[in-house]
């Protein structure tokens, strides 16, 4: 039944949110005294940051926000708001309901948060296209969020960065943004990464992360999705995957025949990090950003534990009036404010003060 | 009473994720495809208590492989192990006291966060004055190899011909972990394990596993076991007199040597490569290089397949991996294969190849002389 075509479902609007603090790599290889090809090889120059007054909830929010300026419809149309993240400022206590508020969306809506490592805000993505097309809902807002944790110190430390992207997705009416022709989900239970209740930062299996679970499981979401819609490579303009750090995307696409070129309007990673349950998502946004009308989106988010997704997304001509109504990705890139690792450690409430 | 190899089976070296160490072995013992009944069973692991936690693990190995009441043992010593346990089975089989061992050598290295498995690995060397302060497998060669280079007034990128010629000999391996090339600019410039030694420095971590049944019957045996000694050295390098020399080695090649009439005719040498700088020790110890010169002599293409020593030519611990318990068995086998024509890797004119392991920086040393038949 995974493998089911379903009837096309509609993007109306897409949003992003990306601190505006970065941290170098290189200032996290001095404090560490890591090799300077470490962070090289990860092919990342530094990552965004969350400042004291954010976190994954409230980048949640200004990206949903956008999508909502972006989407035009009315709030009190949208029946299902839900969060994904690793990152939760409350671990009982749902982030969604807190959104939904903001936004006008609430009473007459569902809410709940999901968690499913990177891949929860897609997961969220693909429950809300089945909830659209069911009828149960109008519109619904899929949120991918996070201020990912690092063990100081740790490898993942140079790529564990902050933000997200939102999506209001329905039924198509002509108007809309972006055609979801297909989807399809591959799930395994794959420990590559993990963090146990109450702990603070989560571990991995190092080379464990990589062949057995990223590239198997996005590799297989990919292909399954490509046989089941009966496309090749060559059908896609863009390519979209789970971004670990820069340099994996550009090896999977390579695996599964997509050129970089078509890989890179949609990598984020190099500039600010790893945004976890942004990852993918904000690189669909970035490409929604520039997309023409006709083209064509393989988007693939990876979350581990693990499971991968894969969509088929066709631009329509909705999406030109909406690329200018809200910040675009690059909007966020180009502003930064570079910060050193003591300031990131006061931000980020590594170092505590005792009051 | 001469002792030969009957058969052999191999894995190939990597991360076996999806397989455990018994799987391992009976795919070695599958790839082997020798269903002759063991007398007895010699198994040579080193970290199994704490990777799989299990001991006694020689009876767990008989039960697996479907031998349930053979007798079986178990071998460690640190790097030598599988090394120490052909000796073992030469000795028990040259005094007649057994017809067929079969030995064993199977490791599994990615059971855990490489940190504590490095952890595991720095007891090869002593527990107490080292491995407790925390030193790691590769700092001891670290310290040896910067040594060297002062010493001697060697650079890192000469020393760096050994890896690059390592991964040459990989490619043609199909049982190797790393079958790619790489030139010693990029030995050099590869992330510091501990300075002087980078990534491709060092052997990699893998899993695998490797059998042999060693016999007294000739009949269509694929080689001879000539000769096997051992000898020890003190355990902490403090203790050491030079830390640039083995002792032990030399005193188990000049042993090997007098077994043989005094003269040694090698045409393959088969040495223990952990690091970079250990081929280099092996060399100038049991003086087929003067100290200092075996640099330029490996430069100089000597130890190439095609050159006087041709010397790890299935790609040494370097590229085609060490899976500590099971490197000596890889070694054997690898050896036999080539001498007897059923490696993927030939060498038509080769007649005798010597097989030289140690542990740490030569606390254990071990010799096996292998002819062809």
């Amino acid at each position: 039944m995974n493998g089911l075509l379903h009837d096309p479902a509609a993007i109306y609007g897409w949003g992003a949110y990306i601190p505006r603090y970065r941290l170098p790599m290189k200032e996290i290889a001095r404090i560490w005294g890591w090799h300077e090809g470490v962070p090289s090889g990860l092919n990342v120059k530094e990552k965004s940051v969350d400042g004291p007054d954010e976190d994954s909830l409230t980048i949640g929010l200004e990206a949903a926000y956008n999508a909502l300026k972006r989407a035009s419809v009315n709030p009190k149309e949208i029946g299902v708001v839900m969060f994904g993240s690793e990152s939760k400022p409350y671990a009982v206590k749902p982030s969604a309901t807190i959104i939904a508020e903001a936004l006008g969306i609430t009473p007459s809506t569902m809410a709940s948060d999901l968690e499913f490592a990177c891949r929860a805000g897609s997961e969220a993505f693909r429950a809300i296209i089945g909830m659209t097309l069911g009828g149960l809902v109008k519109y619904g807002l899929a949120i991918g969020s996070d201020t990912a944790q690092a063990n100081p110190g740790d490898v993942l430390e140079f790529t564990a960065s902050s933000g997200g992207a939102a999506f209001i997705i329905g039924k198509p009416n002509g108007t809309e943004a972006a055609i979801i022709e297909g989807s399809y989900t591959y799930v395994t239970d794959t420990p590559d990464f993990w963090r146990r209740a109450l702990q603070p930062y989560p571990l991995h299996g190092e080379g464990f992360t990589g062949e057995p679970a990223y590239f198997h499981h996005i590799e297989n979401s990919v292909r399954a999705l490509m046989e089941m819609l009966d496309l090749k490579p060559e059908d896609f303009d863009y390519a979209i995957f789970h971004q670990p750090n820069g340099r994996f995307p550009l090896k999977v696409g390579k695996k599964l025949g997509f050129p970089k070129e078509k890989i890179l309007p949609g990598l984020v990673t190099p500039f600010i990090g790893n945004t976890y349950n942004g990852s993918a998502l904000l690189g669909l946004a970035r490409v929604l950003d520039q997309a023409k009308p006709g083209q064509r989106i393989l988007v693939a988010p990876f979350g581990s534990g693990a499971g991968s997704d894969a969509y088929s997304i066709v631009v329509m001509e909705g999406v030109k009036e909406r690329q200018q109504k809200a910040p675009t990705v690059d909007d966020y890139l180009v502003r930064r404010k570079e910060v050193d690792y003591a300031l990131y450690t006061k931000f980020r409430n590594i170092i505590t003060r005792i009051v | 009473m001469g002792v030969y190899v009957k058969s052999y089976g191999l894995t190939k070296l990597g991360r076996s994720y999806f397989k455990s160490l018994y799987d391992l072995v009976n795919d070695a013992l599958s790839d082997m495809d020798d269903t002759t009944k063991p007398d007895l069973i010699i198994v040579s692991s080193l970290f199994t208590s704490t990777s799989i936690g299990q001991l006694d693990l020689a009876s767990k190995i008989a039960e697996i492989t479907g031998y349930k009441g053979v007798p079986a043992i178990r071998v460690e010593t640190g790097e030598t192990s599988g090394h120490n346990a052909v000796l073992m089975a030469f000795r028990l089989l040259a005094s007649g006291q057994y017809d067929n061992i079969l030995l064993v050598g199977a490791e599994k290295t990615t059971e855990f966060l490489a940190a504590r498995m490095y952890k595991e690995i720095s007891k090869v060397f002593d527990s107490e004055y080292e491995a407790y302060m925390g030193v790691g497998h590769a700092s001891l060669h670290a310290l040896a190899m910067k040594e060297y280079m002062r010493r001697y007034g060697k650079t890192h990128r000469e020393l760096a011909y050994w890896p690059a010629l390592m991964h040459q000999n990989a490619l043609n391996n199909p049982y190797a972990a790393l079958r790619f090339p790489v030139d010693q600019d990029s030995v050099v410039k590869a992330n510091t394990v501990s300075d002087p030694i980078t990534l491709l420095d060092s052997y990699p971590l893998v899993d695998g596993a490797s059998t042999v049944i060693l016999t007294r019957n000739p009949n269509s045996a694929l080689a001879e076991i000539k000769y096997a000694a051992a000898a020890t050295d003190v355990m902490p390098i403090t203790h050491k007199e030079d830390i640039l020399d083995l002792p032990a080695l030399r005193t188990v090649y000049n042993r090997i040597k007098e077994e043989s009439g005094g003269d040694l005719s090698i045409d393959i040498f088969e040495v223990t490569d952990q690091f970079t700088i250990t081929p280099y020790l092996i060399f100038e110890s049991i003086g087929i290089a003067d100290k200092g010169s075996s640099v330029d002599m490996v430069n100089n293409g000597l130890f190439d397949r095609s050159g006087q020593y041709p010397t790890n030519v299935t790609g040494g611990l370097k590229a085609r991996g060490h899976p500590f318990g099971a490197t000596g068995l890889y070694q054997l086998s690898e050896i036999a294969g080539i001498l007897s024509g059923t490696f993927p890797i030939s060498m038509e004119d080769a007649k005798e190849a010597l097989i030289l392991g140690i542990n740490g920086l030569g606390s254990n040393a071990s010799g096996i002389l292998v002819g062809r038949r």
